[in-house]
C-alpha cells in the first residue's frame, strides 16, 4: 500500500481480510490498530539492492543457442537427427534436424563470456551482466509463456510483476505512475493490456501503458484543445471548491480528502509527465549512445531512453517490450521460418539500445541501485523445424537470460544446458526462482508479499521460487 | 488483548487442524432458522439481530437518511442510475406511510434492476466476450447469456433453477432455450485456442487442464463458496475436500468444451459443445503424466447430510452428470448456495458481506460478523421459494439499510470499518454506474435492452485481434454500459480507471480506489466532456435559457439537490463567463456526483 493518502481506498478492513487471510476476528481488530498505527508501505522486509527495475521483455522466444549459450556440438551434429531427447517439444510438433548456429561465437570481456556474432554491442557488456543459463518454463505456448514470465501463472488475469511491486513498495514519486510499461513501437504484444494487468490487486497498481510515440504520452493526459488553459484552471478551482466543502461537510472519509488530492496529483502529472518523455534535453552523446534516431532498432532506442528517464525521475518499475505480437511480417523474435533472418532484424532494434542503456546507468551512478532484467518467454530449438526449413521451433526446457545492476554479480554465468542446449544441465532456475529474485533484490521476502483472492492467499511465486543465492553479490 | 493470545491465533491460521475439526466448520454444517434477538419492539428481525451487536459494544444505529438521500442510494442500489428530478420530487412529497416501500417495489420491478444486479453476477460469472490469451477473438454470440442473466434477476427467478440451469439446463428436461443458454456459465471465461491446438500432447492436455480448473473454480466459488479448484494437486489446505473429490466434480464437467451451438434454427450461441469423454483419472500432484485411478463422477463429501456419491459409473453420460450435480447443488439441505447468495446480495447493498470473503466460505476466509443473521437470512431465502426479491425486500425496509451515513467519531474509534452497521457507509460508484449515471444526466440514454453488444473500440489484426478503446459517437453506444462487449485487451480507459475488472478474473467484489488516472480520466476524457456538454444544453432548453433555472436544473438532475444560495451565486458567475457546460463538467466531476451516501 502507498505511503500516501492516495493508498487504495480498500476499506482498511477489507485489506486486512486479504492480506491477514484466514485469521480471526480478534487477530484481524489487533492487526487493524497495528496497521492504524504503522500505516505505509508493505516492504519492504529487510534492506533492498535495488532501488528501481527496468525490464527488458523480448517477446517470441530469443534463441539462446545463437545468442548467449555457446554449443560447439551442434556443428558437430549439424544435419543429423538428435536422439534421446524424449517426446519433440516443439509447438508445432514437426522436429527436423540440428542446426548450428549460423552465428559466429566468440570470447569477450575479461570474463570471457561466449557471445555470438549477433549482439556485437552487448557483447562488450557482458562483464556488467549475470546469466543464467539454465531458465526452464513451464508452457511451449507463446501466451500461457509469456503470461508465466510476467505474472508468474500460465492464465489470464494474474498480477504482474510490476503491479506486485507497486503493492508491495508503493510510489516513489507521486507524479507519475509507479508502473510504467513502453510497448513495442512496431506493435502490442499478443494480448495486449492483459499483459500489464494488476489481475485481482486494485486497479491503482496496473502497468500505465505510455504511447511514447505519441504526443499524448498517456490517454486523457491533455485538457481537450478547445478548452482554454485559463479556462480549465478556473473550472479546476471551482471543482476544488466543491469538493473541499464536500469533504468539509463529511469529515471522517477519507476517501473525500483523497478524492481532493487525486486531482493535484493529476494537475501535476500533466506537467511531469511530458517532462519526464520529452527526449529533447539530452545531450547528442547520450543519444547517440542509444543509437537514437537509426532506422534499424525501430524506436526501440528511444523506449530505452525515455525508461531511464522514468527511474530518474521515481517510477519505480519500466517494462519495455522488444516484438510485438505473431503475425507476419514478423515483429518479433519468433524465427519459426528462418531463424537468421528473424534474429538478423531483431537483434539490430535492441543491441545498440541495450547496450547503450547499460552504460548510460553506469555513467550517471544509477547502475548500483537499478536492477536491469532482460528476458524472453522460452528458447528455441537445437533442430530445425519441419526438415528442411532454417527455423528453429519453440523452446521451454531450456533458455537463457540474464540480470545486470544492483545487487547482483557481474560478468557471471549461473546453470548451464546439456551438450546441445535441449535440457537443463545443472542448477535449474525456474520462472518463480527468477521472480524470487528479482523480488529479494528489492527487499521482498516473495513468501510474504501476498494478496488474499477467492480462497488462497496469493504470491507472485505460488508455492514454489527459491532465491538463486549464487548471483547475488 | 495480550500478545500470547495473539500468536495462538497466527499460529492456528498459519497451520489448521485437519480431519474432524475441518468437518465442522460453520458454514458446512446444516441450516436452522435462527431465534430472532429479543430486542425493544418494532424492530425487524435484520434489526434485531444488528441492534444486538451493536448493543454489546454500546453503540447504536444512525438516525434514519431524509428522503432525498435514500432516494438516490436506493436507485444506484438497485438500478444503477440516478433518480430524475421529478422522481424524487414525488418521492419527497409522497404522503403515504408506505412511501419508501412502494418505492422499494417500484424499483424491484423495474426493468434497470436486472441490468445492475446481472452485471454483479456477470462478475462472479468471469463473463467475457473475448478469448483471451493469444489471439483474443471476439465472441460475437456471447451475449445470450447475458441476457440470460438480467432476465432471469429480472423475473426473480427462484435461485436454486437459476443454479441448476447454469451447471445442466441444456440437459434438464424439459429442455428450453433457456436452459440452453444458461450453461454459458461453464464457457464464458478465457479459453487459449492456441494451446488447444498444439502438436505436443503433454502440453496440450495441461492446457485443457487448466481449463478445467478455470471452471470447476468457477462452479465451487459462485455457488458454495469454497476453492473446491484448490484441490486439484493435493487435498484442499485448509478444507474437507479430499484430493479425488476435485477430479470427481471434473468428471462431471469432463465433456464440457469451449465452443458455440446452435440454441434455435439458424441462432448460434457461445454455450459450450459436448463429448462424452474418457473416464476420468486422478492424476498425482495434479500432473498430467502421472495418472492414477479412475473416479466416478460426483460431488463433495464435506456437506453431510447429502450424499457426494451419485452412483453413476465413470463412463456415464456427460449430462447425466451434470444433472445429478445440479440436484446434488441446489438441495435444500446443501446449506451453502443459500449462505453464499445471501451474503453476496447483503454485500452489494452495504458494501461489505457479512463474510467479508465471498467466494470463500471456507476456513481461510473471514468468519460471518453477524452469523445468526447470515443463517436467518439464507433461511429466509430458501423459504420465500429462493426469490432474490424476497431478500431485497427484507434489507431495503430494515432500519439498518436506511441509516444516515454521517461518520460519528465514537463509533469510528471502536468500529473503524463499520461491522457493526452504525451508519451507511458511503459508496463510490462503480465504473458502469458511473458511466450510465453521465448518460443519464445528459438524457443521452439509449435505453434498448439485449441483443449484440455495441463495440466502441476498432478493432485490428496481427494474427491476434487487438481491441484499441474509442468514444465513438452514436445511439447505439449511448446504451448502458452492460450492454458493452466486454473484451480481455484493450481496456476503456474511463471505466478501466474507475476499477472495473479484468473480465477474466472472478471477481466477487471489486476494488475501490482513488488514483490521479481517474481525475485524469475524468477531467479530459471526451465521453465526459461530451455529457457535461449536452447536460448544459439539456437544461438550457428546459428552461429557456436561464442561467440560474438551468443551473439548478444540472444541479438536480446530477445531484439531486437543488444548489445553496453560495453554489448558485458563483455557479451564475461561472455560466456567464465560461459557459454553462463548465458548471457541467464540475458536476460530473465532483464527489458528490462519484459517490452515493
Amino acid at each position: 500500500m502507498s505511503n500516501n493518502a492516495l493508498a487504495p481506498l480498500l476499506s482498511r478492513r477489507h485489506f486486512l481480510s486479504h492480506t491477514a487471510g484466514g485469521l480471526g476476528g480478534v487477530a484481524l481488530a489487533w492487526m487493524l490498530n497495528r496497521e492504524q498505527s504503522h500505516a505505509g508501505a508493505l516492504g519492504p522486509h529487510f534492506p533492498p539492492k535495488a532501488k528501481r527495475v527496468i525490464q527488458i521483455f523480448c517477446c517470441g522466444g530469443v534463441s539462446h543457442i545463437d545468442t548467449f549459450d555457446y554449443k560447439p556440438e551442434l556443428a558437430r551434429l549439424h544435419g543429423k537427427t538428435l536422439e534421446g531427447k524424449g517426446e519433440n517439444l516443439g509447438f508445432f510438433g514437426q522436429p527436423g534436424r540440428v542446426m548450428k548456429s549460423p552465428y559466429e561465437f566468440r570470447q569477450h570481456g575479461k570474463s570471457g563470456a561466449w557471445v555470438s556474432s549477433l549482439l556485437p554491442n552487448i557483447a562488450g557488456c557482458v562483464d556488467d551482466l549475470c546469466f543464467i543459463h539454465s531458465m526452464f518454463a513451464k508452457s511451449n505456448n507463446h501466451t500461457p509463456a509469456t503470461f508465466q514470465m510476467n505474472t508468474g501463472f500460465t492464465m489470464n488475469g494474474f498480477p504482474c510483476m510490476g503491479a506486485w511491486l507497486s503493492y508491495g513498495l508503493g510510489s516513489t514519486n507521486e507524479n507519475l505512475p509507479t508502473f510504467v510499461v513502453l510497448p513495442d513501437r512496431r506493435g502490442l504484444p499478443a494480448g495486449g493490456s492483459i499483459n500489464w494487468t494488476s489481475g485481482f490487486l486494485p486497479a491503482n497498481h496496473q502497468g500505465v501503458p505510455f504511447r511514447s510515440s505519441s504526443a499524448e504520452p498517456i490517454v486523457d493526459l491533455r485538457t481537450p484543445a478547445n478548452i482554454a488553459p485559463n479556462a480549465r484552471n478556473a473550472d479546476l478551482q471551482l471543482l476544488a471548491q466543491m469538493n473541499h466543502r464536500f469533504a468539509d461537510a463529511h469529515p471522517g472519509d477519507d476517501a473525500f480528502a483523497a478524492r481532493l488530492h487525486s486531482y493535484e496529483l493529476a494537475a501535476r502529472m500533466q506537467s511531469s509527465i511530458p517532462e519526464a518523455t520529452n527526449l529533447d534535453g539530452e545531450l547528442d552523446s547520450v543519444k547517440k549512445l542509444y543509437g537514437l534516431g537509426e532506422e534499424s532498432n525501430k524506436g526501440f532506442a528511444q523506449n530505452c531512453l525515455m525508461a531511464r528517464r522514468l527511474l530518474e525521475r521515481g517510477v519505480r518499475f519500466v517494462q519495455i517490450f522488444n516484438g510485438g505480437a505473431f503475425g507476419s511480417p514478423r515483429i518479433n523474435w519468433d524465427g519459426h521460418e528462418n531463424l537468421k533472418e528473424n534474429h538478423d532484424t531483431q537483434a539490430a532494434t535492441m543491441d545498440k539500445p541495450i547496450a547503450g542503456l547499460i552504460q548510460d546507468l553506469k555513467n550517471r551512478g544509477m547502475f548500483e541501485d537499478t536492477l536491469l532484467v532482460w528476458n524472453t518467454e522460452f528458447g528455441r530449438s537445437p533442430s530445425t523445424q519441419g526438415l528442411n526449413s532454417p527455423g528453429r521451433d519453440h523452446h521451454p526446457t531450456v533458455f537463457t537470460c540474464f540480470l545486470a545492476g544492483a545487487g547482483v554479480k557481474r560478468g557471471y554465468h549461473h546453470g548451464s544446458s546439456d551438450e546441445v542446449g535441449y535440457f537443463v544441465a545443472e542448477n535449474k532456475v525456474t520462472v518463480p526462482d527468477f521472480h524470487a529474485t528479482i523480488l529479494h533484490l528489492l527487499g521482498i521476502d516473495h513468501e510474504k508479499l501476498t494478496f488474499y483472492h477467492n480462497g488462497i492467499n496469493r504470491r507472485l511465486t505460488n508455492v514454489e521460487g527459491e532465491v538463486i543465492k549464487e548471483i547475488l553479490s | 488483548m495480550n500478545a500470547r493470545l495473539i500468536i495462538a491465533l497466527l499460529l492456528l491460521a498459519a497451520f489448521p487442524v485437519h480431519g474432524a475439526d475441518q468437518r465442522n466448520h460453520w458454514s458446512l454444517q446444516p441450516l436452522h432458522r435462527p431465534l430472532v434477538p429479543s430486542t425493544a419492539k418494532g424492530l425487524s428481525p435484520i434489526d434485531a439481530f444488528i441492534q444486538a451487536k451493536l448493543t454489546e459494544k454500546n453503540l447504536a444505529m444512525s438516525p434514519m437518511a431524509d428522503r432525498r438521500t435514500l432516494i438516490r442510494r436506493l436507485s444506484f442500489d438497485l438500478l444503477g442510475i440516478p433518480p430524475t428530478p421529478a422522481e424524487i420530487d414525488a418521492f419527497i412529497s409522497d404522503r403515504s406511510p408506505r412511501a419508501y416501500e412502494n418505492l422499494v417495489e417500484r424499483f424491484l420491478a423495474s426493468p434497470r434492476y436486472g441490468e445492475r444486479w446481472g452485471r454483479h453476477w456477470l462478475d462472479v460469472a468471469r463473463y467475457t466476450e473475448s478469448q483471451g490469451f493469444e489471439y483474443d477473438r471476439l465472441r460475437n454470440n456471447a451475449w445470450h447469456y447475458r441476457d440470460y442473466v438480467i432476465r432471469s434477476f429480472n423475473a426473480d427467478k427462484p435461485f436454486d433453477r437459476f443454479m441448476k440451469e447454469q451447471i445442466a439446463g441444456d440437459a434438464l428436461e424439459p429442455i428450453t432455450q433457456e436452459g440452453m443458454i444458461a450453461v454459458s456459465l461453464l464457457v464464458c471465461g478465457p479459453w487459449d485456442q492456441a494451446g488447444s491446438a498444439q502438436a505436443n500432447i503433454a502440453q496440450r492436455t495441461n492446457t485443457r487442464e487448466e481449463e478445467l480448473e478455470d471452471l470447476i473454480a468457477v462452479v465451487g466459488q459462485s455457488f458454495l463458496g469454497l476453492t473446491v479448484n484448490c484441490a486439484r494437486c493435493h487435498a484442499h489446505k485448509f478444507d474437507p475436500i479430499p484430493h479425488d473429490e476435485y477430479y470427481r466434480i471434473k468428471s462431471v464437467f469432463e465433456g464440457v468444451r469451449a465452443g458455440e451451438r446452435p440454441i434455435a434454427t439458424n441462432v448460434l450461441s457461445y454455450i459450450g459443445t459436448r463429448v462424452q469423454p474418457e473416464p476420468t483419472k486422478r492424476f498425482k500432484r495434479g500432473d498430467v503424466n502421472s495418472p492414477a485411478e479412475i473416479v466416478a463422477p460426483g460431488a463433495l463429501s464435506a456437506i453431510a447430510g447429502l450424499s457426494a456419491d451419485f452412483g453413476l459409473a465413470p463412463d456415464a453420460p456427460e449430462a447425466t452428470r451434470r444433472v445429478k450435480f445440479a440436484e446434488w447443488l441446489a438441495d435444500p439441505r446443501n446449506p451453502l448456495p443459500a449462505r453464499v447468495m445471501a451474503n453476496r446480495v447483503w454485500q452489494y447493498h452495504f458494501g461489505q458481506g457479512l463474510v467479508a470473503t465471498p467466494n470463500d466460505f471456507g476456513a481461510n476466509g473471514v468468519r460471518p460478523t453477524h452469523p445468526e443473521l447470515l443463517d436467518w437470512l439464507a433461511s429466509e431465502f430458501i423459504a420465500s421459494g429462493w426469490s432474490l426479491k424476497s431478500v431485497h425486500r427484507l434489507i431495503l425496509n430494515s432500519a439498518a439499510y436506511r441509516q444516515q451515513s454521517r461518520a460519528n467519531p465514537k463509533a469510528a474509534a471502536i468500529d473503524s470499518e463499520n461491522q457493526l452497521l452504525w451508519r451507511f457507509s458511503p459508496r463510490r460508484l462503480e465504473a458502469e454506474e458511473l458511466r450510465d449515471a453521465m448518460l443519464v444526466v445528459s438524457g443521452e440514454i439509449n435505453s434498448q435492452m439485449g441483443g449484440p453488444s455495441f463495440r466502441p473500440f476498432t478493432i485490428s489484426n496481427f494474427n491476434s485481434d487487438f481491441y484499441e478503446p474509442k468514444d465513438l459517437i452514436g445511439a447505439e453506444f449511448n446504451r448502458r454500459t452492460v450492454y458493452r462487449m466486454n473484451v480481455n485487451s484493450g481496456k476503456e480507459p474511463l471505466l478501466d480507471a474507475f476499477d472495473c475488472p479484468d473480465p477474466s478474473v472472478k471477481t466477487p467484489r471489486r476494488g475501490v480506489t482513488t488514483t490521479p488516472l481517474q481525475a485524469l480520466a475524468l477531467m479530459n476524457n471526451s465521453f465526459v466532456q461530451r455529457q457535461a456538454t449536452r447536460l448544459a444544453e439539456r437544461v438550457l432548453a428546459e428552461n429557456k435559457s436561464k442561467n440560474a433555472a438551468a443551473i439548478e436544473a444540472a444541479y438536480q438532475h446530477a445531484l439531486g439537490r437543488r444548489p445553496d444560495k453560495t453554489e448558485l451565486a458563483a455557479a451564475v458567475a461561472v455560466a456567464k463567463e465560461r459557459g454553462l457546460e463548465h458548471i457541467c463538467w464540475a458536476l460530473l466531476n465532483s464527489t458528490e456526483f462519484v459517490y452515493v451516501q
